[in-house]
């Protein structure tokens, strides 16, 4: 937003007075050291050097603000001017993001990358102008991760019949159930004590949030399913875009490149360690066997096809091929 | 300045009787338009996210459950038992509310809906048989505490919910402070009772009577045990818990019973609702206001405040402990819960308190305040069952303070040992 | 005319307990579901949640019309007959401020919620139906708030 005096006059920062833009940064709750808020503070260092503190960041990122969802829409109305929601957060809004629930998606990181910051990747990004938002790259969250309490799971014949919390997401809760496991959507709230009393079997969600939120304390087994790749994407109010000259606009894109760059480093390191402690803490760690992803792949055929039509066929195959 | 605009406004409104909701959400308003840091539409949009919220459920389920035991008979049959077990005692029928309300505790998870589930019922009796009436309204609104801290416990899946602490195991540790505070008003009330020749006898116990109330409580004693059981049992969430309370208390209360008719299922969905919606325009306000104070670092500095006075675990809680009970005298207690774990929890875990050792003193501290007026909920409900003004139950209510806040300190003192939680290190 | 009076006498009772009842029982067929036929449902809880919003916001004109909103009262007690007329309507004029305002606001944030056709992630309803609670359970608040500003005036 533009300083307005009401802004100037809250003064807590002295040099924000002299600053032509002020750009407000939200996130959901999360630890101060957790890779997206150390990209945040990167940003901000980043962002007011650069423009020489003509862009003042006021970062909101320890959950001050509210969740994902709600500071999505927060930047649609403009009442913040950036977030980096999960895609969770933005599919209600625009059907096309659907396209990175899609288990199996990406073999590994480096395909990750080069889709979304190639062509398929851009194209969603630009689609979200018409909601209002300046899409301006992806943030990593991470390869999604199974864990349960009943059995190792290396094939996909031990999922059957196991009771995962998953969200509520159509994509996910049909590609479990065609699995043959039971997805149970679930407020994140309630999973660790569903998961201490057995009310449901697993849960699925990247490495860095299981040890972060102590789901080892309350699951045995760990696959590393790296079932779906979960990006975080980088959302900025389009009006607040719009209103910087060139210039800025020019440093702000080549500042979240620079960014983009800093993440990924980190939360790959971020993984490993996670993973490392999770194997610490006492759990069973195992991979899927040799050609259970193909398997689960051909499995998953019908629901690809389902949600062609939703998502757009062009994009699933932009994305597939 | 921010701040001092924050509360002054709140404290202001709050003094001339707007609603303590309004109150917060007007303060946070005034406060959004003066530092603009977001645009007024955000407390908008923060009234529906903030209420959507799954555990947040529990509150309206819970206080259901509590009036439909209430109407249906429940909490006489418990309360009919319970008076054959204690009531040739001296002061057998006073002894007998507190037990009936530890019970009923295992069914409610709200202070005040307990006030009223067995308020109603039991202080005309009281009364009939000669207490003073003042005591009897003082003791219920006391005993009814216990509804918060014995799970289930609404306070409890919302400080489970702002801390991340396993709402399970909160539950658990919640049983032994509960049973402490009820044995503690059963001793008060003995020498209360002998002290003033309130009479013994109820009825006459006889084994075959025993027999028969026991069969009479049979389906509501069954309650606790479907509720704990399905929860531990994984059977269902906490939260769904309190939805299962609702659905077993309309069957027993209509079909077993039949002391609910549909006219009154009705009335107890309405009042159900409205005490709500009371509540949770509250708690969506709190929110807000909370977030603001995050926003301007208040938790920041009251952290530092506290941890540059003493760096020793047992003197910060104290002082937390006089804190909340300050705080207890004129806030709500999800209010409070929602506004204050984000700012103490910090300080809990820096001190290595066990979360849910912590969340446990944060409950009870809170729960005290429904009995300190002059805000507080359990007098409230207690003052409108008996029309009497909440000072003068009070009064009656003081001595009961002072025991419970005593149990309190046993608990606060003994944060190095864990012996709030059954069967665990 | 005896139908409108109806709705203003029930209104707000025919709602809350539709709503309260949908919460019970979306929760109910959930957790029968997904324990007795291990498969759960998809948008049990989202239902039950969108309920509960409506709930709240319908039950504080509820609240409103009852005088029932949570009060500090320890200094209006004190005050003389005359002081507590004035300090009443000022409360009450307060609260209906703050009513209208959200009014406004809601529906602002209604509006763009309802131009950018969101949906819920469970239900695939236009979340503009759940965001659609606060404005108009304030609005009705307003109309309880001037019904008793009347009847205290008049009386
Ligand atoms: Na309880
Ligand atoms: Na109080």
């Amino acid at each position: 937003s533009e300083n307005s005096d009401s802004e100037s006059a809250s003064g807590e920062n002295n040099n924000n007075n002299e600053s032509e833009f002020t750009m407000e940064v939200a996130a959901g709750t999360m630890s101060p050291e957790f890779s997206l808020a150390k990209t945040w503070r990167y940003f901000e260092e980043e962002l007011e050097s650069q423009t020489n503190n003509r862009i003042n960041v006021e970062l909101y990122i320890n959950g001050e603000l509210g969740g994902d969802r709600e500071l999505t829409e927060a930047v649609q109305l403009g009442e913040i001017d950036a977030v980096a929601p999960s895609t969770g957060a933005i599919t209600g809004i625009n059907e096309k993001f659907g396209i990175y629930d899609y288990p199996f998606l990406f073999e590994n990181r480096e395909q990750a990358y080069e889709k979304l910051d190639g062509e398929p990747g851009q194209q969603l990004l630009n689609s979200l102008e018409e909601d209002g938002m300046k899409g301006l790259g992806y943030f990593e969250n991470g390869f999604r991760n199974l864990t349960n309490n009943q059995r190792p799971v290396k094939t996909l014949e031990d999922l059957q019949g196991l009771s995962i919390r998953t969200m509520e997401n159509d994509i996910h809760i049909d590609a479990w159930n065609t699995l043959g496991a039971n997805p149970t959507p679930m407020s994140f709230e309630e999973l660790y004590t569903a998961l201490q009393q057995g009310t449901i079997d697993g849960q699925e969600n990247p490495a860095g949030l299981i040890r972060d939120n102590n789901l080892y304390e309350v699951q045995d087994y760990l696959t590393v399913s790296r079932h779906v790749y979960s990006p975080y994407v980088i959302l900025a109010n389009l009006n607040f875009y719009n209103s910087l000259p060139d210039e800025l606009q020019t440093t702000l894109d080549e500042v979240t490149r620079d960014a983009i760059e800093y993440n990924r480093s980190l939360t790959v390191e971020e993984e490993e360690d996670a993973l490392n402690t999770l194997e610490e803490e006492g759990m069973e760690v195992t991979e899927l066997a040799e050609g259970e992803v193909e398997r689960f792949k051909d499995a998953l055929e019908p629901v690809y096809e389902e949600y062609q039509d939703t998502i757009g066929s062009d994009i699933v195959s932009m994305f597939r091929e | 300045m921010t701040s001092l605009i924050l509360f002054g406004t709140f404290i202001l409104l709050f003094l001339i009787r707007v609603p303590i909701g309004i109150s917060l959400g007007i303060a946070s308003f005034v406060t959004i338009i003066y530092n603009g840091t977001v645009s007024p539409s955000y407390l908008a949009q923060g009234l529906t996210t903030t209420t959507d919220s799954f555990p947040l459920m529990a509150v309206p389920l819970f206080i259901l459950a509590g009036e439909i035991m209430g109407k249906g008979g429940v909490s006489r049959r418990l309360f009919d038992f319970v008076k054959m077990i204690v009531g040739n005692i001296t002061g057998g029928i006073a002894i007998a509310t507190v037990a009936t309300c530890i019970v009923f505790a295992a069914i409610s998870g709200s202070g005040p809906a307990t006030v009223a589930a067995i308020g109603g019922m039991v202080i005309p009796m009281m009364v009939e048989r000669g207490y003073d009436k003042k005591f009897a309204t003082a003791l219920v609104a006391c005993a009814a505490t216990i509804g918060v801290i014995i799970p289930p416990s609404i306070p409890m899946v919302i400080y489970g919910v702002s801390s991340s602490t396993s709402i399970g195991d909160l539950f658990l540790a919640g049983i032994i402070p509960g049973i402490v505070i009820g044995i503690v008003l059963m001793i008060y009330s003995y020498f209360y009772a002998k002290k003033n020749n309130y009479d013994q006898l109820t009825e006459k116990f006889t084994w075959y009577k025993l027999f028969n109330t026991f069969l009479n409580a049979f389906w509501a004693l069954l309650i606790p045990v479907l509720i704990l059981g399905g929860i531990y049992g994984g059977v269902f969430t906490p939260t769904e818990a309190a939805a299962v309370a609702v659905v077993y208390g309309l069957f027993i209360s209509i079909f077993i019973y039949k002391e609910l008719k549909p006219k009154q299922v009705y009335e107890v969905f309405v009042n159900a609702s409205l005490t709500t919606g009371v509540i949770l325009i509250i708690t969506g306000s709190a929110n807000a206001f909370g977030r603001i104070l995050t926003i301007e670092r208040i938790p920041d500095q009251i952290s530092t405040l506290m941890t540059s006075v003493s760096d020793n675990k047992i003197i910060i809680l104290l002082m937390i402990t006089v804190f909340l009970l300050f705080v207890g005298t004129f806030m709500d207690t999800l209010a409070a819960i929602i506004i204050l774990t984000p700012i103490l929890y910090p300080i809990a875990t820096e001190l290595q308190v066990d979360p849910v050792h912590f969340g446990v003193i944060m409950v009870v501290n809170l729960a005290i305040g429904f009995i300190t007026p002059p805000l507080g909920g359990n007098l409230f409900v207690a003052a409108g069952i008996t029309g009497m003004p909440i000072w003068d139950i009070a009064k009656k209510v003081f001595p009961m303070f002072i025991l419970m806040l005593i149990v309190l300190l046993l608990f606060v003192f003994n944060a190095d040992i864990n012996i709030l939680m059954p069967g665990s290190n | 005319m005896s139908v409108l009076k109806t709705i203003n006498e029930s209104i707000e009772e025919w709602l809350l307990t539709l709503f309260l009842s949908i919460a019970v029982a979306s929760i109910s067929v959930q957790i029968f579901m997904r324990f007795f036929l291990n498969s759960s449902l998809s948008w049990s809880e989202e239902l039950a949640r969108y309920c509960f919003i409506w709930l709240i916001y319908i039950a504080i004109a509820y609240g409103a019309k009852k005088a029932r909103h949570i009060t500090f009262d320890t200094l209006y007690d004190s005050l003389p007959d005359k002081g507590k007329k004035i300090m009443d309507v000022v409360a009450q004029i307060l609260f209906g401020l703050f009513a209208c305002l959200m009014v406004y606001y809601g529906l602002s944030v209604m509006q763009t919620i309802l131009s950018y056709g969101q949906t819920s992630p469970a239900l695939g309803i236009n979340m503009a139906l759940v965001y659609s609670a606060v404005p108009v359970g304030m609005f009705l608040t307003v109309i309880r708030l001037i019904q008793n500003l009347y009847n205290s005036i008049k009386y």
